[in-house]
């Protein structure tokens, strides 16, 4: 059994718990630092794309995991990112300005649809945002001197102060694998994003935030302007989500409205609601659900195909069918998430042999009434 | 001068008219309590008080200044704090958390500085901690600080909610039946509160209440309503003792059975 015993309040307003859970977390770091020389190509590669799926399961964290805005259409807003950051590149400006210049773009253009959208609220945003994810592929391809169209953008490579960051670069270190440079920008950027949005949760908006997705109608009795929160959770949230896009697409380093379309907004989603909603642990552990998920499918298959003899014929969907799957039973058998549930666990062991079953039930949520009587 | 005036506020749902031309005003320091029957637009006035609802005539001052209009989340900053009568707690947070976000109004820095968790904000959130442990140390909930409300039991719920409405230093507090659903014991913890919240931290409160102990123990003036509109107001005495507040508690009657001691 262990006891947090906490001797004054700067302990408690810190972002760790305990020293032992910082040295987990820094070992984590120092582990992701150095992936580049434990890792090959191809797996530096799948450890990236992590990363940028992380960055933009964060965006859609805070607004549907903390604000309680459910987006259904995010994958609009990664492209807002990407094709910002190849149209910025193409004038010559350096990619690295770009970046955040692309997170801007795609902010503003969230703050524009949210201005509108955030007087409806639960299903009837969801449905709105979703029909902004399904138009995005149409609006790529109409506006084709800035996207290219149907055939979709190159990116020039991505070059600062003459260090290539390209994903194939060899990179600065010759024992490292390449693309390693591209990988720490993207461990970077993930960093920064991920320190500024536990400050967010500890301070004073990201509690105002939680209380809209927990009961607006206390959360204006206590003072707080729901619509500005809500519109500041959307800016921040497409800021981040187009930053990702940014640098999916260097990553890519050409594609076209398929990159975007609804299906990524969804798997977004679901991304985020495997990895468990409501917590920034979820997003990093939905992403390495989902990145490592097709490798994890051909694992398995080549085990299974070569008992039942069924050739190495490709299934087309059956990694979009395996994350259903994987959803519907998650919000059946444990809606917190894969995050959710090792909370509870290691709930367990911190009681242990003290802890009950029951202590573990899910809560019950009292009836919320329409009515203030 | 008076802390909240209201004058000949009207409110109609449809056909139903909830607060039928009510003017009655609030003294600063005083425990006002608004008895009636369900349904005689107690709770409504407390959600036009904070403008949750809109006004469909009348007008509400608070020190002075007129708030018929105001956006609903301006109410608390001026120094209105409420309860509700179901519980509005935010579920999936902790007690402590649920009292900090009742800090909210008293932050002086900025989202941006949050970002950074700057100097100043790890000052002010010290700050509201350590408001908050006063406030925790104050309604005895000490036990629950780490606990999620969604857990706790109903009694603890409603105590929770009058401390998270207190959190932000309010003038005046507005109480939507504090009591109901406690045990007897827990009633009277509550009249403590109230008592200590009247005289020690000099809060003006405004309440709803079905429970007479309580109404009479507390009390410094009783208001009456029947169907929006106003019955009968003065001293706790004089309301219950009033012909018209006797007949609409007990049908018609002679006042025998309503057996007060004071
Ligand atoms: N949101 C609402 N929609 C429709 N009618 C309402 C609403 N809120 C209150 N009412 C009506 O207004 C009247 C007063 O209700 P309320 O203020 O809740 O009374 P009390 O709190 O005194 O029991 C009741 O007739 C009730 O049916
Ligand atoms: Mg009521």
């Amino acid at each position: 059994m262990r006891h947090h015993f906490r001797t004054s309040y700067s302990q408690e307003i810190r972002s760790y718990e305990d020293g032992r859970q910082l040295m987990w977390y820094l070992l984590l770091l120092l582990v992701a630092i150095v992936a580049p020389f434990l890792l090959d190509e191809y797996l530096l590669g799948e450890a990236t794309q992590i990363l940028i799926w992380a960055l933009a399961g964060m965006g859609l964290m805070v607004l549907a995991g903390h604000t309680g805005q459910v987006s259904l259409g995010h994958g609009a807003f990664l492209a807002c990112g990407a094709y910002m950051q190849n149209f910025l590149v193409s004038l010559s400006i350096p990619f690295l300005f770009a970046l955040p210049l692309s997170g801007l773009f795609a902010g503003i253009v969230g703050v524009c649809f949210a201005v509108p959208a955030l007087r409806l609220s639960g299903v009837y945003l969801s449905i709105a945002t979703l029909a902004l994810g399904a138009i995005a592929e149409d609006i790529i391809i109409m506006l084709e001197p800035w996207t290219g169209g149907v055939e979709g953008v190159y990116l020039d490579s991505a070059v600062f102060l003459g260090i290539d960051f390209d994903r194939y670069a060899d990179g600065l270190s010759p024992l490292a694998s390449a693309g390693h440079n591209f990988y720490w920008l993207c461990l970077m950027v993930v960093l920064l994003v991920t320190i500024g949005y536990i400050n967010l949760l500890r301070s004073a908006t990201g509690r105002a935030i939680t209380a809209i997705r927990d009961s607006e109608i206390s959360a204006r009795a206590i003072g707080i302007d729901v619509a500005k929160y809500k519109t500041l959770s959307f800016a921040l949230s497409c800021f981040v989500t187009g930053i990702a896009g940014a640098l999916l697409a260097h990553f890519l380093g050409a594609f076209n409205y398929e990159a975007f379309t609804i299906l990524i907004s969804i798997q977004l989603l679901m991304m985020i609601t495997i990895g468990g909603i409501g917590y920034i642990h979820g997003a990093f552990v939905g992403a390495i659900l989902i990145v490592l998920l097709p490798l994890w499918i051909t694992i398995i298959r080549e085990h299974v195909s070569g008992f039942l003899e069924l050739g190495n014929a490709s299934i087309p969907g059956l990694d979009q069918a395996v994350i259903a799957v994987l959803l519907i039973l998650f919000i059946l058998i444990e809606p917190m998430g894969v995050y959710g549930r090792w909370l509870k666990v290691r709930g367990w062991w911190r009681l242990f042999p003290l802890a009950r079953k029951k202590m573990f039930r899910r809560h019950r949520t009292y009836l919320k009434t329409e009515r203030l009587r | 001068m008076s802390l909240l005036k209201v004058n000949e506020l009207t409110m109609r749902f449809g056909g139903v008219v909830a607060v039928d031309q009510l003017s009655f005003s609030v003294e600063k320091g005083e425990v006002l309590t608004l008895i009636g029957p369900n349904g005689a637009g107690k709770s409504s006035i407390f959600n036009l008080i904070s403008r949750l609802y809109n006004a469909n005539h009348g007008s509400i001052y608070f020190n002075d200044t007129e708030i018929t209009q105001l956006p609903a989340h301006h109410i608390a900053g001026l120094g209105i704090a409420r309860t509700f009568q179901n519980t509005e707690l935010f579920e999936h947070a902790t007690v402590l958390q649920n009292i900090l976000t009742g800090c909210h109004v008293l932050r002086s820095t900025t989202a941006l500085q949050h970002l950074f968790f700057t100097k100043k904000v790890r000052h002010e959130a010290l700050e509201h901690r350590q408001r908050s442990e006063e406030i925790i140390d104050f309604f005895d909930l000490q036990s629950f600080r780490h606990s999620v409300i969604a857990g706790l039991p109903y009694g603890v719920r409603k105590v929770v909610e009058i401390a998270r409405a207190v959190a932000c230093r309010p003038a005046l507090l507005l109480l939507d039946e504090p009591t109901a659903g406690l045990s007897a014991e827990e009633s009277s913890d509550v009249a403590f509160w109230i008592d200590d919240l009247q005289k020690d931290a000099g809060m003006t409160i405004l309440m709803v209440e079905h429970n007479m102990d309580l109404v009479l123990r507390v009390s410094d003036r009783i208001i009456a309503l029947e169907d929006g509109a106003l019955l009968a107001s003065g001293s706790p005495q004089e309301v219950l003792e009033h012909p018209d507040v006797i007949a609409a508690y007990l049908g018609t009657g002679t006042g025998e059975q309503m057996d007060v001691t004071l």
